[in-house]
C-alpha cells in the first residue's frame, strides 16, 4: 500500500510540472516534430507537410547505404564508449590514492582534452596524423617503426580507426573522472579488511571495488555510449564520412541527406531510425539499473 | 510564527503567480515601444544682407563672405531601426575587416540602419540559408559560394532584384551590357537577380625551380604532359630511397575540390553531365566513355599525387604546394597566391601560373566558376538589402573587398576590372595587397579573361539554360563518392561512372518533386 497521500501526490505533481513544462520544449516538441517530419516529403524549399506514409522508411531500409551506415554507427559508438571506459578505470585506479603535486598536474593534464572545442581537436589530429607533415608519422618512421607513412584518414582501412582513436582521446577524461570520484567512495575500511585478510590488489579490486563502482561503471560506459552514438562532429571534420562512406554513421548521413539533398523528411527519418536503434540499449540500461535497485 | 499555508492555497498561488507572469510578460512584449531613432539635419545657408553705409549714406550692398552657418534641429522624425543580416562566406581575415569597414560606413550614413555580419563557412552560409527561407527570415544579403546557388534560390522566387545595383554600377564606371561576362548575369524577366563579385577560373602553380632542376623549360599544356613531367619532378631530396618531393598535389577526397577537377576533366574528354532539360546524361551511351577516360585520368592524376591523396581537401592544396612538397598544384583562382605571399614569401618569385592543362589544346575548356552577392526575398528587410548592395558595390568599399585577396577576387565585369579603382587605387592598409596584384598582373589577367571563355556546372558547354540543380551537386558528394569508388578499387571505371550518374539522378528526382521551379532561365551569354 501506498504511503504517499493524495494530497502529497498533487503537491508532488505541481513541483514536476514546471520541469515536465521546460522539456516538452525542449526535449519533446523537437522529437515529435521530426517524427512529424519523417512521415513528409517535406524539404529545403518547400517546408509544407505533405504525408506520405512509410515512404521514407521503407526507401531507408532498402537503400544502399543505410545498413553499412548502421554498423558503422554501432562500431564507432561501441568500441570508441568501451575503450573509453576501460582506459578511464586503468588511469583511475592509476592516481586513485596518489598525492603530490605531480600527480595534481597529471589529473588535470590529462583531463584537457576534454575541455578543447571539437572543431580544434579535429583539426590538430587531422594535422598530426598527416602522411607528410604529421607528427606522428615523421616519429614513426625516425624510430623506423614503420617503412612508409601511414595514411590514417585516405585509407579506407584505417579511417574508421583513426577517427575512433581522435574520439577517444578526447573523452576518455569524462570517464576517468566519474570513475575516479567512483573509486573515492568505496569505504577504505573494507579494502583494509580485505588487505588484512590475505587479499591481493586483484582480489581487493574484484570482491570489494568492483561491487562498489560496477553501477557507475556501466552508467559511464553507457553514457559514452550514447554521446558517442549521436557524434556527429569529429566524423565530420575528419573524414567527411568518407573515404567511400567508411566513417559515414547515420547522424553523418542524416546531414548529408538535409543539408546537400534538401531533403528534411528523409534526414529525420534518418534520424528517427538512429533514436530507435538506441532504445534496445536504453532499456537494457534501465532493466539492469532497476535491477540493481 | 507565520500561518501555515495549506497546499491547495499554496498551488493557488503558484497558478496565480505563473498566469500574473506570463500575461505581465505577453502584455509588455507585445506593448513594447519600437527601437526609434533621432534624425538630426544640419543645414547650411550663405545669407544675403543689405546694409546702408554710415559715412557715405549711400546703400551698398555685401554679400557676406563667410557663410552664415544656420543650424536648424528639424523636429525628431522616429524611424524604426531596421536591423539586417549579412552572410559571408569569404573568411579570409582581410576580406572580413575590409566588409566590416563598409558596413561601418554604411551605417554611419544611415542611422537607422544595423547589419549584423556573420562570417561563417561556405557550406554553413547555404545551410542557414536553405533552413531560415522556410521561415521567411533569412539574411537580407549573402555572398553565395557558385553561381549555381543563385539559380537554386532564383528559380524558386527565393531572391529579391538588384536591378538597381547593376544600373549603378554600369552607371559609375560607365559599363554597358558587354562588358558583363557570360553567365555572370541573371536575368529573369528583365530584372537582374545577383551581383558576380568574382571569377576563379582553375589554374596550374608550378615551381620554375623544381622545373629547371628537372630539365623542363616550360610548363604542360596537355594533361599527358602534366603526367609526363610529374613523373620526372619526383624527388627524393634526403636520398633516403623514398620519394619526398612530388610532381603534383591532386586531391582526391570527399570534398568539392575533387567535384570540380572531375568535372573539368570530364568536360576536357567530351563528356556532360545534363541535357538542356536537367536530365541526367554522363552514363548515356554518348558520354560514358568520355566519363571514364576522365576517371582515369583522375587517377593516373592521383597516383603521382603524395600519399594520403583521397583524404585532401583545399587546405592540402596550399599547404603542399606552399610547403615546397610539390612542383606543380591546381587551385581554383588566386588564393594560393595570397598563401604564399603571406605563408612563404621565399617561394613567390619562384612561383608561376598557367592556364589549366587540356586534353585536347586546340579545343580548350575551362572551369571558371563566380562567387556572387544577393538579396534573399524571404528575408525581413530585402528593400533594405538591396539599398546596401546599391550603395556598396559601385563605392570603394567593394574595390577594397576585391583587394583583400588579390588575383582571386577578379571581377568578371570589364568596366570593373580596367578601372582604375581596381588596378592603381589602394586605401591605407591595402598597398601591400595592391602591390601583389600588380605583381601578378598576368595571373589576375587570365582569371579575367576566363570569364569569357571558361563555364561552370550552372550551364555546361552546349548547354542553353541555367541548371537549378547544379548547386546541389556543386556541393554534394556524388561525384567525390564515385571518384573514389574507382580510385580506392572498389569499382571498375565504367561501373564507377554509372554509379554516380544514378546517385545524382536520385537527388535530382527528389529535388524535382519538392522544389518549385518558377522560371526556366535562359543562360547570359553577353549581349
Amino acid at each position: 500500500m501506498s504511503v504517499v497521500s493524495k494530497g502529497d501526490k498533487i503537491f508532488i505533481t505541481s513541483l514536476l510540472i514546471p520541469t515536465l513544462f521546460f522539456l516538452s520544449f525542449v526535449e519533446f516538441i523537437p522529437i515529435i516534430y521530426a517524427l512529424l517530419y519523417s512521415f513528409t516529403s517535406s524539404s529545403t524549399f518547400n517546408p509544407t507537410i505533405n504525408f506520405i506514409g512509410l515512404n521514407n522508411y521503407i526507401n531507408i531500409i532498402y537503400s544502399t547505404f543505410f545498413w553499412q551506415d548502421v554498423i558503422n554507427t554501432l562500431e564507432y559508438g561501441s568500441v570508441t564508449a568501451i575503450v573509453q571506459t576501460l582506459l578511464g578505470l586503468g588511469l583511475a585506479i592509476l592516481f586513485k590514492d596518489k598525492k603530490g603535486s605531480l600527480y595534481t598536474i597529471a589529473k588535470a593534464l590529462i583531463f584537457i582534452p576534454y575541455a578543447l572545442p571539437y572543431i580544434s581537436v579535429s583539426l590538430v589530429w587531422k594535422f598530426l596524423l598527416d602522411p607528410q607533415y604529421g607528427a606522428v608519422n615523421k616519429v614513426m618512421l625516425a624510430l623506423r617503426l614503420i617503412n612508409d607513412p601511414i595514411d590514417f584518414f585516405g585509407n579506407p582501412s584505417n579511417a574508421m580507426w583513426s577517427v575512433m582513436f581522435v574520439t577517444i582521446w578526447q573523452f576518455f577524461p569524462f570517464a576517468m573522472i566519474i570513475l575516479y570520484a567512483a573509486l573515492e567512495s568505496v569505504p577504505k575500511d573494507r579494502i583494509e579488511a580485505a588487505q588484512v585478510d590475505g587479499a591481493g590488489p586483484i582480489q581487493v579490486f574484484k570482491h570489494v571495488t568492483w561491487p562498489y563502482i560496477r553501477k557507475i561503471f556501466f552508467i559511464t560506459l553507457f553514457l559514452r555510449f550514447l554521446f558517442n552514438f549521436g557524434k556527429f562532429d569529429h566524423v565530420w571534420l575528419l573524414t567527411g564520412g568518407g573515404p567511400l562512406r567508411v566513417t559515414e554513421t547515420l547522424p553523418v548521413a542524416a546531414w548529408i541527406i538535409s543539408f546537400q539533398q534538401y531533403n528534411y523528411g528523409v534526414a529525420t527519418s534518418v534520424a528517427i531510425l538512429n533514436l530507435l536503434l538506441l532504445i534496445p540499449f536504453l532499456l537494457i540500461f534501465l532493466l539492469s539499473v532497476y535491477r540493481e535497485r | 510564527m507565520g500561518e501555515k499555508v495549506s497546499r491547495r492555497n499554496y498551488l493557488k498561488y503558484v497558478g496565480a503567480g505563473i498566469a500574473g507572469l506570463a500575461v505581465g510578460g505577453a502584455i509588455g512584449y507585445f506593448s513594447r515601444t519600437p527601437e526609434v531613432i533621432e534624425k538630426v539635419t544640419t543645414k547650411t545657408e550663405t545669407v544675403t544682407k543689405t546694409v546702408t553705409g554710415v559715412p557715405t549714406g549711400t546703400p551698398t550692398t555685401i554679400t557676406t563672405v563667410a557663410p552664415t552657418t544656420v543650424v536648424t534641429t528639424v523636429a525628431p522624425t522616429p524611424t524604426v531601426l531596421k536591423r539586417l543580416s549579412m552572410l559571408n562566406e569569404e573568411t579570409d581575415a582581410d576580406s572580413v575587416a575590409w566588409l566590416k569597414k563598409a558596413v561601418e560606413a554604411y551605417e554611419k550614413e544611415n542611422p537607422y540602419v544595423k547589419i549584423a555580419l556573420d562570417s561563417i563557412s561556405v557550406t554553413e552560409v547555404w545551410n542557414r540559408i536553405t533552413l531560415d527561407i522556410p521561415a521567411g527570415k533569412a539574411a537580407e544579403v549573402v555572398t553565395l559560394p557558385y553561381f549555381g546557388s543563385a539559380v537554386t534560390l532564383a528559380t524558386q522566387g527565393f531572391l529579391y532584384p538588384i536591378t538597381d545595383t547593376i544600373k549603378a554600377v554600369n552607371e559609375k564606371y560607365k559599363g554597358k551590357d558587354t562588358d558583363w561576362a557570360p553567365y555572370s548575369r541573371l536575368v529573369i524577366e528583365g530584372e537582374d537577380y545577383c551581383f558576380p563579385f568574382d571569377v576563379n577560373t582553375m589554374i596550374l602553380y608550378i615551381r620554375k625551380d623544381y622545373f629547371e632542376e628537372a630539365g623542363i623549360d616550360r610548363a604542360p599544356k596537355t594533361w599527358n604532359e602534366v603526367i609526363e613531367f610529374a613523373t620526372l619532378l619526383q624527388k627524393d631530396t634526403d636520398k633516403d630511397g623514398k620519394i619526398d618531393r612530388w610532381g603534383i598535389i591532386w586531391s582526391a577526397g570527399r570534398n568539392n575540390a575533387n567535384t570540380e577537377q572531375y568535372i573539368i576533366l570530364a568536360w576536357q574528354h567530351g563528356a556532360k553531365f545534363f541535357d538542356d532539360d536537367f536530365n541526367v546524361v554522363l552514363d548515356s551511351p554518348e558520354y560514358i566513355d568520355n566519363a571514364v577516360q576522365a576517371l582515369e585520368t583522375y587517377k593516373k592524376l592521383t597516383d603521382l599525387s603524395p600519399p594520403g591523396s583521397t583524404g585532401f581537401s583545399w587546405p592540402e592544396m596550399i599547404s603542399y604546394f606552399t610547403g615546397g612538397r610539390v612542383a606543380m598544384g591546381r587551385y581554383t583562382g588566386g588564393r594560393l597566391t595570397k598563401r604564399i605571399h603571406a605563408d612563404n614569401p621565399a617561394i613567390e618569385d619562384k612561383v608561376e601560373v598557367y592556364p589549366l592543362p587540356q586534353v585536347d589544346p586546340s579545343h580548350p575548356v575551362h572551369y571558371s566558376p563566380q562567387d556572387v552577392f544577393a538579396v534573399v526575398s524571404r528575408s525581413v528587410y530585402p528593400d533594405e538589402g538591396a539599398k546596401f548592395l546599391k550603395w556598396f558595390i559601385p563605392s570603394r568599399h567593394f574595390i577594397n573587398f576585391l583587394h583583400t585577396v588579390p588575383t582571386h577576387f577578379t571581377p568578371p565585369i570589364k568596366c570593373i576590372w580596367e578601372s582604375e579603382d581596381y588596378r592603381t587605387y589602394a586605401a591605407p592598409g591595402l598597398e601591400d595587397l595592391v602591390n601583389l596584384l600588380n605583381r601578378h598582373f598576368d595571373a589576375d589577367k587570365a582569371n579575367f579573361e576566363s570569364a569569357w571563355y571558361g563555364f561552370d556546372l550552372t550551364c555546361e558547354p552546349g548547354n542553353v539554360y541555367y541548371n537549378p540543380f547544379a548547386g546541389a551537386i556543386l556541393g554534394g558528394l556524388q561525384i567525390p563518392d564515385m571518384v573514389q569508388s574507382y580510385l580506392l578499387g572498389r569499382m571498375d571505371a565504367r561501373s564507377a561512372v554509372k554509379y554516380g550518374a544514378e546517385e545524382i539522378r536520385k537527388v535530382v528526382e527528389s529535388l524535382k518533386a519538392t522544389m518549385t521551379i518558377k522560371y526556366k532561365i535562359e543562360a547570359w551569354k553577353g549581349r
